[in-house]
């Protein structure tokens, strides 16, 4: 084909004809068109893709797909393509024509991006700003990860513009834009924090101050509370109430609930601030039900406490719990209607256990067995309600019913064992590892497994040959070198420990244990001969 | 095919340029930013138009539900009525199938995808002339011998393997994706020309039903993500970047509760659904079995992104008894 000499004129046929030529596409249902898209994606051709999502963009003016396809034509220049100038442009149709969709706040986030990438700081610090204010009106909200993530990258560009007081600004902007609850919380934390860094005590207590009492259901309520101290100092706050709520979140993780439920009590007396009655009740319920074993009346109750506020968004882990609520008490109403069935005795022993109820677990699946249920998981969930109630020779008993018709059963005997070395029983832990070696001896993870139980029980010999064993038997199990790691650590053979965590972080940089290993290797270093 | 009006184009563009607020300039930046590439990159303007050399399959019916007592057959008969394996798998081609492998388990059990269907699968593709035929999913090796689907795909002349290496994969772009941007995805997949998905339908405690997209956390390299972050969404965006060929649905035993690995309460439904819409077919599914796809997010979601029509009520759908 011989080349057009003249670009401009080569365009000015090009472009209308590819758009009437994809306009034709608008006879097609749109999913095909994606479909299309997508199958040229898969084969690597973005090119074509960008153009047929040109072609929905083009062909579709009132489908609300529209910022779908807008948005992965920016994503396939920003990140596939490397062109972030062409990216914003995309990002843009999103931000100004479909900024209300789900779709706005992340595309202003990746439109900041491009301009970061662009060294445009002003733009990118307007950009990642206008995400967070999207995200209030989004109508799935966005995680405290995704607030954090952008504030931070909000407040970096003000920082790379040579701004220290554009930090603070930015976050002032984010809030004067009267964000979601749980986003103001966020950013209100990373403001105090802010003030706080530039010594400015009284402005960063006003804002903790003000996350206290606004916002107590929030993820950084316990985190503003530490700085209970400095607030004193400029605030006046009936501290009482705010501080057994406080405590009713370590109540919780340690799952006492008969003191939860006390505290919350004891709120509800104290306090007149609505929010926090409305946490502490919230609370109380929870305990309450978790103690009773009551679903029903707990769901009844949770359904109830969300129906009287505004907004129930603003308490996720309410509306979570009252479907979990919701699930156990129906599945009880179906044991009421059919009292003899021996499977629904098994699932709801099965859901108390994923909640932790564990006396509840063992009395259905007991009625389970007293109905004539043969199942054997019946014994082996059996075995886990009474060793989380600390029965160990009921569990045991039920655990090895489970065993003899299943004796093979290599996940059972690993997630016994885990259980027991959980629980300290070393040597009862050691035993199904043993079992789970003996059943699959060509498994990594059983090496692996009954390494633990073996470190655990302070034999680090013993433990470094199986860890060694599994290395073995799959070079990439990338927990044996961390482990093995410890056990030559805990040998005294530092050389070797090294070599081990360095050869875990190769496999697993960013996996959740790379810190762990990283920190190991410092105090490696730290300790090595040259250093001392 | 019909070529839209040169004027009619004219006031589209204009439209569109009102609509996003852009400036004459800026518009045409970004409709050749696309245009451009796809023009000189390559031989002729025609191919954006020609799809020949695409793999989609106009069939009549876009949902075949076969009921019957054998699931072989109720797969025959189900990917018959959408036109027949010749329709998806041309002479030569690799083909590659990813069913739900888990565990040492019965089919009655309902827990994985049952072996049958994966072998007269495996063996139609070899008749109608597929090169390869291989059997995959992110699961351990040992799952697919214990419950009989690696003697199955051997038996019928495919071959298998666990995908248990980081090296098996190969990092894409997720265009539609807002948590994900990359990921990395099965090499065999991605060069497959044919990529049959056969879940098995089952209750799932994190994402409510694993389906068709839900069994494609098999193909991937690092599901821990998909569950930290948000297992819906990220289900959806991995639909929306892997092109599924044909989808068979394993609908004989549906594991309706405690799912995935069961013990639940099993229905003997005797029914495979077969199509190449996934979401139609999860939409279907979840209807039939559970409850209203529009309150399992995921299934939203992807019919949001594009991914398929959640209201299977538009699409033509065959229901046959064998």
């Amino acid at each position: 084909m011989k080349p057009l000499r003249n670009p401009v004129f080569a365009l000015s046929i090009i472009i209308p004809l590819i758009s009437m030529l994809n306009a034709a596409n608008a006879s097609e249902p749109i999913v095909r068109l994606f479909d299309r898209a997508k199958e040229y994606e898969t084969k690597g051709d973005y090119s074509k893709a960008l153009t047929v999502y040109s072609g929905i963009i083009e062909g579709y003016e009132n489908d609300p797909r529209i910022p779908v396809a807008a948005m992965a034509m920016g994503n396939i220049q920003f990140l596939e393509m490397e062109n972030p100038g062409q990216a914003i442009d995309a990002y843009d149709i999103v931000v100004t024509s479909y900024s209300d969709s789900k779709w706005g706040a992340e595309a202003a986030r990746r439109k900041g991006e491009c301009f970061r990438q662009l060294e445009q700081w002003d733009e990118a610090r307007e950009s990642f700003g206008e995400a967070l204010k999207l995200s209030g009106g989004s109508t799935e909200p966005v995680s405290d990860e995704w607030i954090n993530e952008v504030s931070l990258s909000a407040a970096d560009c003000a920082f790379e513009a040579g701004d220290r007081s554009g930090v603070i600004e930015t976050y002032e902007d984010v809030l004067r834009s009267d964000p979601a609850p749980h986003t103001d919380a966020s950013i209100r934390f990373r403001l105090a924090e802010s003030y706080l860094s530039t010594g400015d005590s009284s402005l960063a207590a006003s804002n903790y101050a003000e996350i206290i009492t606004a916002y107590p259901f929030s993820q950084v309520f316990n985190q503003a509370m530490e700085q209970k101290g400095l607030i004193s100092r400029f605030e006046e706050i009936p501290w009482e109430p705010y501080t057994e709520y406080a405590q009713t979140t370590r109540d919780f993780a340690t799952r006492d609930f008969e003191h939860a439920l006390e505290l919350s009590e004891s709120v509800l007396k104290k306090t007149e601030n609505d929010v926090l009655k409305t946490c502490a009740t919230y609370r109380a319920i929870v305990a309450q039900t978790m103690l009773t074993g009551d679903f029903s009346d707990g769901a009844a109750r949770l359904d109830s406490l969300l129906s009287r506020l505004e907004d129930p968004r603003t308490m996720p882990n309410a509306l979570q719990q009252l479907e979990r609520f919701t699930a156990v008490s129906q599945q009880e109403r179906d044991i009421q209607q059919d009292p003899e069935n021996v499977e629904k005795h098994m699932i709801l022993g099965q859901t108390y256990l994923q909640y932790g109820n564990a006396a509840q677990a063992v009395t259905v699946l007991t009625k389970a067995k007293e109905l004539g249920g043969e199942d054997a998981s019946i014994d082996l969930l059996l075995g886990f309600g009474h060793a989380t109630m600390g029965e160990t020779e009921f569990a045991d008993s039920s655990f090895m019913r489970y065993l003899e018709n299943n004796p093979e059963d290599a996940l059972a005997l690993n997630r016994i064992g885990y259980t027991f070395l959980g629980q300290g029983l070393t040597e009862r832990a050691l035993y199904y590892f043993q079992r789970y070696v003996a059943v699959a001896p060509d498994d990594p993870n059983a090496h692996d497994s009954y390494g633990e139980g073996l470190l655990n029980a302070g034999r680090a010999d013993e433990a470094a040959r199986e860890y060694e064993r599994a290395i073995e038997l799959d070079e990439t199990f990338a927990n044996s070198y961390l482990m093995l790691g410890t056990a030559y650590r805990q040998l005294d053979e530092q050389e070797k420990s090294r070599l081990m965590l360095e050869e875990f972080l190769k496999l697993s940089p960013e996996g959740p244990q790379a810190d762990q290993a990283r920190q190991m290797l410092t105090e490696i270093e730290g300790n090595s001969p040259g250093n001392q | 095919m019909k070529i839209r009006q040169p004027e009619k184009w004219l006031r589209m563009k204009g439209n569109i340029m009102k609509k996003h607020n852009l400036s004459r300039r800026r518009f045409i930046k970004y409709s050749t930013m696309a245009g451009v590439h796809a023009a000189f990159a390559s031989p002729i303007l025609a191919s954006v138009t020609d799809n020949a050399e695409l793999r989609a399959v106009d069939t009549d019916c876009d949902l075949a539900v076969v009921t019957g007592s054998s699931p072989a057959k109720n797969c025959l008969k189900a990917v018959d009525v959408l036109g027949g394996f010749s329709r998806f798998v041309r002479s030569g081609d690799s083909v590659v199938i990813k069913p739900n492998p888990v565990g040492r388990n019965r089919p009655e059990q309902a827990i994985n995808t049952h072996p049958e269907m994966v072998r007269v699968v495996v063996s139609e593709c070899i008749k109608a002339g597929a090169k390869t035929v291989k059997v995959v999913s992110h699961d351990d090796s040992r799952s697919f011998i214990m419950n009989g689907t690696a003697e199955a795909v051997e038996q019928a002349g495919g071959s298998w393997h666990a995908l248990n290496e980081e090296s098996q994969y190969r990092s894409v772009v997720v265009p539609r994706g807002t948590i994900l941007r990359h990921e990395r995805i099965a090499a065999d997949i991605l060069d497959a020309d044919v990529f049959i998905n056969m879940p098995i339908a089952k209750h799932h405690a994190g994402s409510t039903v694993t389906l068709s997209m839900k069994n494609l956390m098999g193909i991937n390299w690092d599901r821990i993500r998909f569950h930290r972050t948000d297992l819906h969404q990220c289900i959806a965006e991995l639909a929306a970047t892997v092109r599924q060929s044909l989808i068979i649905m394993d609908a004989n035993h549906v594991l309706l509760t405690n799912g995935p690995i069961g013990p639940g309460e099993v229905k003997a439904a005797q029914t495979v659904i077969a199509g190449v819409d996934p979401v139609a077919l999860d939409a279907y599914v979840t209807h039939l079995f559970w409850q209203d796809p529009a309150e399992i997010r995921h299934i939203r979601i992807a019919h949001e992104l594009g991914v398929g029509e959640i209201d299977f009520t538009k699409l033509s759908m065959r229901e046959i008894r064998v």
